[in-house]
């Protein structure tokens, strides 16, 4: 069987690259996916600035869940360290020396910006742990001085002596280079060194570190003094080596595990879904294109078990050539997306990529595991043929679904049903998880009942289209209905195309605006003003003094969960806002349900009424709180607001949640205008007044995206990026499956020339086929699409999907031009030979 | 020719289709067996159930009622992969075209049976058959590298490979010029002579005149027999048998 099925591959060399390009694409994107979730798993992010210190102690790695035995949620803010564990841990044996570290923000301003981003400012003693050494000029040794690490140096162009401004704590202040250090190995992020008493005026959490490096006794081991440290069960302590130790140095890492390794996930369905159709549908109409060829192996001797193997045989032969092409070129995209990823901010840029032999291994395997049972299901079909068909000569078999199949489709079809109904009475967060799976059963349901679909449609649209287009239509509706059984491998690739295209984006836009809009109708502002470097006490003084500014109120923002009760809101923190209680009045829009914000000082918090009354807290409770750092506070209730219970945010005040931030900054300011103020005038002013504070931004409300991250912006970005992919796969699987159509009717097209046909006239019937087909695929993908984004429309809150129109434009466009393309290119190879060659050669029917 | 049962028996085989709202009777109780040995041309008009009564008995196609008997077996009793084993070991066929696997070579061809039974292939006896329809030095060649009649003697080979005991033939000569029809008639009539029992479909008076008998078939039913026959004796039987025919669909029509 398996020289039949060699000579198989050979001989048919267009349907089995078909089979070869689904296959390999596939094993490329499983291969990327598989890289990028190992890297999510394995979270290698190798030691930047602590390079020097063997083992490094930080904070609480995360919050250990109350509902849940062994998950741990990452803190969003950095966990600080007691100043006393530094004692405990240079008594402890086996050390030699402990090195702690306390960062504040601070960057180097030139040119009215700062450079290199936000940095941010360390002690001259932290420099052991990278290790930075003095390359000109000497440590700073007053308030005042500060070394400049060598890129800051080059790029301000300053040398010691010189005098530098420096945003720190939010105000720009000036400074005297002291000196230059350089690093031992390469540190992306800038770092500027500063005296003790310098240290001790800028770091707004005294008697903390940041983390403590620790260097052990020559003979001791890393990893040795690691367990022991680990032994010692310290509360709130997390010991880390090797790679781990950039976790502690770039706390954004650890919160980026769980979106890539989600995104990882959904994206690998997706693939699988579309590579297990795809593959099935090129085999079915390979199959179909050699009826004839079958049966007369069946009337040779050929049982159809053995036929059954056959086709099997001949596709995991191209699956497992096609599978190893491709997985070296998925390694290469893994690292493309994951760069992109980096590159828009879903992945910090210290995370490696780091795909291994397991990522192979999972991606070939996925990659040869999907077409086994997609062929053994599609040469099923093969192996019904019966030997009489060789005598026959109409070879076009009819239009029929099997009963199994049938039910199948119905059933998922239903099941998309379903899920689009349970999505609606989700929560947003839920919603957006459950209401993917509907494009994939939906597209599957449309696979599997692709051929009477396509005939029930033309049955309803073929009278419309004869008379949209003439007699010339009469014939490409003839063969659509006639061939159903092989268009419906063209229409379930586009129908896939269109579904995700539609579903994910517009599902992904309609809850990113319905989640922004319910985080920003708790404000009130008519401008808002983020800055990198944090805003100081001086910055939203000089706000309120500008021109038609009636208040400014600084915001702090940090995620956090309610512990006691419990909110459960499990990996997805609420959001925690810090706002000064004589501001709430005037930025505040939601309604105030019962008490009052007057007092909204010390350990004193106000929550939206709905979310109140799910946890059944009521006005004067107290309760626990666990903020953005693993500090757990008790905090008393003392107003109730009238926001939603989505999108309500856990308002503190401005000083409590703002020491529990990793900057101790406000990062934004919400300006209201004075009334009657023309708010534009009054922007104007606003970036001319901030133009001395670098770092900062004036925009509208809508900038409050940048504080609330579920909002849009960057897991929307990857999720686009994803969806693009599966699309363009989807799309070349059509390309695919089209190529295969054509050139198999190479007979046909034969006989119609000899017939009289110009080939000017098959290519325009042709062209009418694909396009009824494509318009065919738009329209059952974008119902599809329908029951993903009107549910998710009414989880979020909103009736209508919201959404860019450009899409859906784009999605049919893109859909229409590339059949269309497709169909011209390829009846131009299949018109290439002669008639009566093609009709002569055995191969050619 | 000898007393051996027959290897193809039809026993009152009835074969009707369902044709939109009017059933149509291909084959209306035919009873025929055809003798171990013996070369038989069935012969008829178009749409006279002769390529039915060829499906029926070689059970590729089910009949409504009646039996066939391949072998000694009753076809009804068995099932698609039985009827699929019996024909790999004992049955060959021969087809107007297309007869062949494009994929695979004349050699691979003629071994196909052999290969599907996942017996050893006996390269020298594949040679010897090749070399005997003379196509030797076509061995590795494809079927779209030969011309018609090279592909029948594939076939041919084929049947003297497998020692098939019957052989069903549909029009084999219907895409052949007379030359080479004649060439591919002198080498079946070579399989009668030793022995193999050989049914063949056609219309084609020259043909039948290679065959020790030709049975005639009108509407679905039996129309005589000529024993040892002449292309004149069939060429006169034919057009008898065709305005017959017409007259009777004229004598429907007018009713």
């Amino acid at each position: 069987m398996i020289r039949l099925a060699l000579a198989g591959v050979r001989f048919r060399v267009v349907a089995s690259l078909a089979t070869f390009a689904a296959v390999s694409l596939g094993c490329s994107l499983l291969v990327a996916c598989a890289g990028v979730f190992e890297s999510a798993v394995r979270l290698d992010a190798p030691a930047q600035r602590f390079g020097a210190a063997a083992v490094v102690v930080a904070g609480s790695a995360g919050f250990r869940l109350p509902d849940e035995e062994s998950e741990t949620v990452p803190y969003t803010e950095r966990s600080r360290l007691d100043a006393n564990v530094a004692e405990k841990l240079s008594a402890f044996p086996g050390v030699e020396r402990v090195v702690p570290d306390v960062s504040f923000p601070a960057a180097v301003v030139a040119k009215g910006r700062l450079l290199g981003g936000a940095g941010s400012g360390h002690g001259w003693e932290s420099a052991a742990l990278t290790p930075y050494t003095l390359s000109l000029g000497q440590q700073p040794q007053a308030a005042g001085q500060v070394v400049l690490d060598g890129a800051l140096a080059r790029g301000t162009g300053k040398a010691p002596g010189d005098r530098v401004t420096v945003m720190v704590g939010g105000r720009p202040e000036t400074f005297v280079v002291s000196g230059v250090a350089l690093p031992h190995h390469r540190v992306d992020a800038p770092a500027l060194f500063f005296s003790a008493t310098d240290v001790r005026r800028f770091s707004r959490h005294s008697g903390t570190y940041d983390v403590i490096g620790v260097f052990p006794v020559r003979g001791v081991s890393p990893q040795e003094l690691a367990r022991r440290l680990d032994n010692q069960r310290w509360p709130h302590l997390t010991i880390l080596t090797g790679n781990d130790r950039g976790h502690a140095e770039f706390t954004a890492i650890a919160a980026g595990r769980l979106p890539m390794i989600l995104l990882s996930g959904i994206f690998g369905g997706l693939v699988i879904v579309v590579m297990a159709l795809v593959v099935s549908a090129t085999i079915g109409l390979g199959i179909r294109g050699r009826l004839r060829e079958i049966a007369l192996l069946r009337a040779g001797g050929a049982t159809p078990r053995q036929v059954h193997r056959m086709v099997v045989a001949e596709t995991m032969i191209v699956s497992v050539l096609a599978a190893l092409a491709g997985a070296l070129p998925g390694v290469l995209l893994g690292r493309v997306i994951f760069a992109l990823s980096v590159e828009y901010g879903v992945i910090p840029p210290e995370l490696e990529f780091h795909p291994s032999t397991i990522t192979f291994a999972a991606g070939l395997l996925l990659a040869l595991l999907i077409p086994w049972p997609a062929a053994a299901i599609a040469a099923v079909t093969a192996a019904r043929v019966r030997p009489i068909q060789a005598l026959a000569d109409a070879a076009i078999p009819p239009v029929t679904v099997g009963p199994t199949r049938r039910l199948l489709g119905v059933v998922l079809a239903g099941v998309t049903v379903v899920l689009a109904t349970t999505t609606m009475f989700f929560d947003p967060e839920t919603a957006s998880a459950v209401g993917g799976p509907a494009v994939l059963t939906g597209g599957i349901a449309v696979a599997l009942l692709g051929p009477e679909v396509l005939t029930w449609l033309l049955a309803r649209t073929g009278g419309f289209i004869t008379r949209a287009g003439g007699s010339a239509n009469e014939l490409a509706i003839i063969n659509v209905r006639a061939r159903a059984g092989q268009f419906a491998s063209l229409l379930t690739p586009l129908t896939l195309a269109t579904a995700i295209a539609l579903g994910n984006i517009y599902a992904q836009t309609t809850h990113d605006d319905a989640v922004l809009q319910g985080r920003l109708e708790q404000f009130r502002a008519d401008a808002m003003i983020t800055s990198a470097a944090g805003v100081s006490g001086g910055f939203l003084e000089q706000i309120r003094q500008s021109p038609g500014v009636a208040h400014a109120s600084a915001l702090v923002s940090s995620r956090g969960w309610i512990e006691q009760p419990y909110d459960s809101r499990g990996s997805d923190p609420g959001t925690l806002l810090g706002i000064a209680a004589q501001d709430t009045a005037s930025i505040l829009a939601t309604p105030l349900v019962s008490g009052s914000l007057r007092n909204l000082a010390g350990n004193t918090v106000a929550l939206s009424e709905a979310q109140a009354a799910e946890l059944e807290i009521e006005l004067g409770e107290r309760i626990r709180l666990r903020l953005g750092d693993g500090a757990a506070i008790d905090v008393k209730v003392i107003a109730l607001l009238g926001s939603s219970a989505d999108y309500g945010s856990v308002i503190l005040p401005v000083d409590v949640l703002a020491a529990h931030t990793t900057t101790g900054l406000a990062s934004a300011v919400l300006v209201r205008a004075a009334a009657n103020q023309d708010v534009s005038t009054m922007v104007s002013a606003l970036k001319r007044t901030s133009q001395a504070w670098p770092g900062a931004t004036v925009g509208d409300q809508s900038r409050l995206s940048y504080i609330f991250p579920d909002a849009g912006g960057v897991q929307a970005w990857i999720g686009y990026l994803l969806a693009a992919l599966a699309i363009a796969y989807a799309t070349i699987a059509a390309v695919n499956a089209l190529a295969v159509l054509v050139v198999s009717r190479r007979r046909e097209f034969a006989l119609q020339r000899l017939a009289g046909a110009t080939p000017r006239q098959i290519r325009r019937m042709l062209l009418v086929e694909s396009t009824i087909v494509a318009m065919a695929g738009i329209a059952l993908g974008a119902l599809i699409a329908v029951f993903t984004v009107f549910p998710m429309a009414v989880a979020v809150g909103s009736i209508m999907p919201t959404g860019p129109f450009w899409v859906i434009l784009a999605v049919i466009a893109t859909t229409v031009l590339t059949v269309a393309a497709t169909t011209l290119a390829t009846s131009r190879l299949a018109l290439r030979p002669r008639p009566m060659n093609v009709i002569n050669s055995p191969g050619g029917g | 020719m000898t007393s051996a049962p027959a290897p193809v028996v039809l026993d009152q085989v009835r074969k009707t289709y369902r044709s939109g709202p009017n059933t149509v009777t291909a084959l209306a109780d035919v009873s025929i067996g055809f003798p171990a040995g013996s070369f038989t041309a069935v012969m008829g008009p178009s749409g006279s159930g002769k390529s039915t009564l060829l499906q029926c008995a070689a059970g590729l196609d089910e009949p409504t009622s009646g039996t066939v008997t391949l072998l000694g077996r009753s076809l009804a009793t068995m099932n698609e992969a039985d009827l699929t084993l019996l024909r790999r070991d004992h049955v060959a066929f021969i087809f107007q075209a297309f007869n062949l696997m494009p994929a695979l070579t004349v050699g691979e061809n003629v071994a196909l049976p052999a290969l599907l039974a996942g017996r050893q292939v006996d390269q020298v006896w594949v040679n010897e058959v090749i070399r005997r329809v003379g196509l030797e030095g076509r061995i590795a060649h494809r079927p779209g590298e030969l011309s018609g009649g090279q592909q029948q003697r594939v076939a041919i080979a084929r049947a003297l490979a497998g020692n098939a005991s019957v052989i069903f033939a549909d029009e084999p000569t219907g895409a052949l010029d007379s030359h080479t029809a004649a060439e591919v008639l002198t080498m079946i009539r070579g399989l009668a002579d030793e022995g193999q029992t050989i049914v063949m479909v056609t219309h084609d008076p020259v043909a039948a005149s290679h065959a020790d008998d030709a049975v005639f078939l009108v509407d679905g039913l039996l129309a005589g027999q000529i024993t040892a026959p002449t292309v004149s004796q069939v060429a006169a039987r034919l057009a008898e048998l065709g305005s017959q025919a017409r007259e009777a669909a004229a004598a429907r029509d007018g009713q």
